[in-house]
């Protein structure tokens, strides 16, 4: 770690250079999953809040994810309304060593946090608000944020032929159904060509929260060309369903995303909305991409359990259920 | 093959010689168990799985894949936060502190489930994983061999209370002793654990080079959540906190032996270290605990500390105890936020010099 810290010093990649050479690391992590990076805060000077975020990849051979998060920050960070609420970046390279990659740390707690909090004490409301504000910023994102790559615009169908795979194995949905799946998600492609850039781990741990109630998104290791409603479907679930959050799995509970009476209900199906009018989607087709979103999402656990035993617990059911037996 | 075998009992290299190895010296031999170094000399056997059962998780694991092993049996019959303690590839984040490089030799004591050993294997020249436990070094082996990683050498040791590591002097750069040290003293009753821990701290500094670094992950002795009746080593509550000989009599009474899976405060580590021949060189307080850690901050850094307990005082889960955080933490300075949290941390990383 002093190697990469005084890579850093030595390299003068921080703006400004920093006169004094204390830098103290606070890792500061949320992801056990390998391939990830290890989040250090630099504090520079006698300030009191730190001003950098540094990144080392867990594997030192494998720091793809922390060049897109870079390159992707770089992106945002050019949009004249998105840029001000991501970190800016400040450079991606070799440091002492190991590649590694700097920007500026952007301050607040974690949407997870407040979210976990209007959970825990009821005010759904809140909750609601809080949704509401996330799925804003990631409209926003999603409206000007255009994706500079040369995408795929199958992002939809390669997901799905896996997911509906996974749905027929479990006997959720009958041929029939599968074929109508693919159907939709072919022509979602389709209607979402060219594909935008998405975040890709739109939750609510990588977005923070000021105390001025300013958003801020962070950990852009996923963000590429893909399909918009991965973002907000990712949003959506896990505000009201993220497994750390040791949520009630039941079907009401789920039912309760599509319920326009219920307050996270009706925030998810105003954002939800906007996407219908903007790719000419009906709710019935938003209703079985999230069914498709899902059951993805089991594909990758049973791929990681090497396609034996494959059971799919409460939360998952429900979900699954709700998008697909309105 | 980078480390040095030494007889356990007198120190002297041995050589290979057909399916083990042998004491040129004292003539004695030690065997290869399914391709894995056997320097063990006497019985001890510590896990969450009885043989029986990791007979069969080994099974699984060579069938199915070590991590449907750990999340099916492990998780699923034992405990579902084992599969985080075994697989989680934060375990190892802690080399952030270390200066570990392609070419550091380290030493794994007490290497379990693999999980450090897995960790720190991409960064470095060798990890030697050294274990009581014959089944969980099976385990670590398959468990290298399916992640495809080449560098990690499981060798099975005795107990680290008698000071027996088969390695010659001068072996390793940095070794590890992640959850292990407080466990020390139980491998016997003989000696007071403390000057066991001591002993087992200076076989550590024997086979480090001069100027190696070697690590602790280990509670605090009066972290806060022992003072809310969370359970010491030994399934009692207050034990750590209770002076050594009243602890000893409670445990004798509730359980039958004495106590002797010994914490210390912050400065009792550095003296436990200083002990053991040991300049210690940084200490670190990891939060929520060393066994996972998702921050670790430098137990010296006043400003740094200050920033992560208000940080993490608006995580709490009660709103009274986010409020009480708050009025406690809000406008403290930041040294006496920095003193109460080398107090009462749950947890210390501590990284110490070995010295000549």
């Amino acid at each position: 770690m002093n190697a990469v810290l005084n890579g850093i010093l030595e390299a003068k990649v921080l703006p400004g250079a920093p006169a004094r050479a204390h830098v103290s690391p606070v890792k500061l992590d949320t992801s056990a999953l390998p391939g990830g990076s290890m989040v250090m805060l630099l504090f520079v000077d006698d300030e009191p809040e730190p001003r950098y975020v540094l990144r080392m990849p867990r594997t030192p051979n494998q720091p793809e994810r922390l060049i897109r998060n870079y390159r992707s920050l770089q992106v945002v960070a050019r949009e004249p309304r998105m840029g001000r609420s991501v970190p800016s970046p400040v450079y991606c390279g070799e440091l002492g060593g190991a590649t590694s990659s700097v920007e500026t740390c952007v301050p607040g707690l974690p949407l997870a946090v407040a979210m976990r909090v209007a959970r825990d004490e009821g005010r759904l409301d809140h909750l609601a608000g809080l949704f509401r504000q996330a799925a804003e910023w990631i409209w926003e994102f999603h409206t000007r944020c255009d994706s500079d790559e040369v995408g795929r615009s199958d992002h939809v169908t390669r997901y799905a032929r896996r997911a509906i795979g996974i749905l027929q194995r479990l006997d959720i949905v009958s041929p029939a159904q599968a074929d109508w799946l693919l159907d939709v998600a072919v022509a979602s492609d389709q209607s979402m060509a060219p594909a935008p850039r998405i975040h890709g781990d739109f939750n609510p741990n990588n977005t923070l929260l000021d105390e001025h109630g300013r958003l801020y998104v962070i950990d852009w290791e996923f963000s590429g060309p893909g399909w918009p409603l991965y973002d907000l479907f990712t949003l959506a679930r896990t505000a009201w369903f993220h497994p750390s959050a040791n949520v009630d799995p039941s079907p009401a509970r789920a039912q309760a995303l599509w319920d326009p009476r219920a307050p996270l209900g009706r925030s998810f199906g105003d954002a939800l909305s906007r996407y219908e009018q903007r790719y000419g989607l009906a709710r019935t087709d938003l209703r079985a991409l999230f069914a498709v979103y899902v059951a993805g999402l089991v594909a990758d656990q049973v791929e990681e359990m090497r396609g034996e035993n494959v059971t799919l617990t409460e939360p998952w059911q429900s979900l699954l259920r709700a998008a697909l037996h309105p | 093959m980078a480390s040095k075998f030494a007889c356990p009992f007198c120190r002297t290299l041995v050589r290979s010689e057909g399916e083990g190895y042998l004491c040129p010296s004292c003539r004695r031999s030690f065997t290869l168990d399914h391709g894995i170094p056997n320097f063990s000399t006497r019985e001890h056997y510590w896990n969450h799985l009885a043989p029986d059962q990791m007979d069969f998780m080994l099974e699984v694991t060579r069938t199915h894949g070590y991590r449907y092993a750990v999340e099916n049996i492990l998780g699923r019959f034992k405990d579902p936060e084992l599969v985080r303690y075994a697989l989680g590839a934060n375990r190892a984040d802690f080399r952030s502190i270390l200066p570990i490089t392609s070419d550091t030799q380290v030493a794994d004591l007490g290497a379990g489930w693999g999980a450090v050993a897995c960790g720190l294997a991409p960064h470095c020249a060798q990890v030697t994983a050294m274990d009581t436990n014959p089944y969980t070094l099976r385990f670590v082996a398959m468990r290298a061999e399916q992640e495809g990683i080449g560098n990690i050498m499981p060798v099975r040791i005795d107990p680290l209370d008698d000071s027996r590591l088969p390695f010659a002097d001068d072996t390793f750069d940095v070794a590890i002793m992640n959850g292990v040290l407080e466990y020390v003293g139980t491998a016997s009753d003989a000696g007071s654990p403390s000057k066991t821990q001591v002993r087992c701290l200076e076989e550590c500094r024997r086979v480090l080079k001069p100027g190696g670094l070697l690590y602790v992950g280990i509670e605090n002795r009066f972290g806060y959540l022992y003072f809310l009746g969370t359970r010491d080593h030994n399934g009692l509550r207050f034990t750590s906190l209770m002076p050594r000989a009243l602890a000893s009599a409670v445990e004798r009474v509730r359980k039958g032996v004495p106590y002797r899976t010994y914490t210390y405060s912050y400065s009792g580590y550095r003296r436990l270290l200083s002990l053991a021949g040991f300049r210690p060189r940084a200490t670190f307080i990891a939060v929520p605990n060393y066994r996972d850690p998702r921050f670790i901050v430098p137990a010296d850094d006043n400003r740094a500390i200050t920033y992560l307990v208000r940080r993490y005082a608006s995580y709490l889960r009660r709103r009274s105890w986010r409020w009480a955080a708050n009025l406690l933490f809000g406008h403290t300075p930041p040294a006496v936020c920095g003193a109460m949290a080398r107090a009462l941390s749950d947890s210390f990383l501590l990284v110490a010099e070995s010295t000549p």
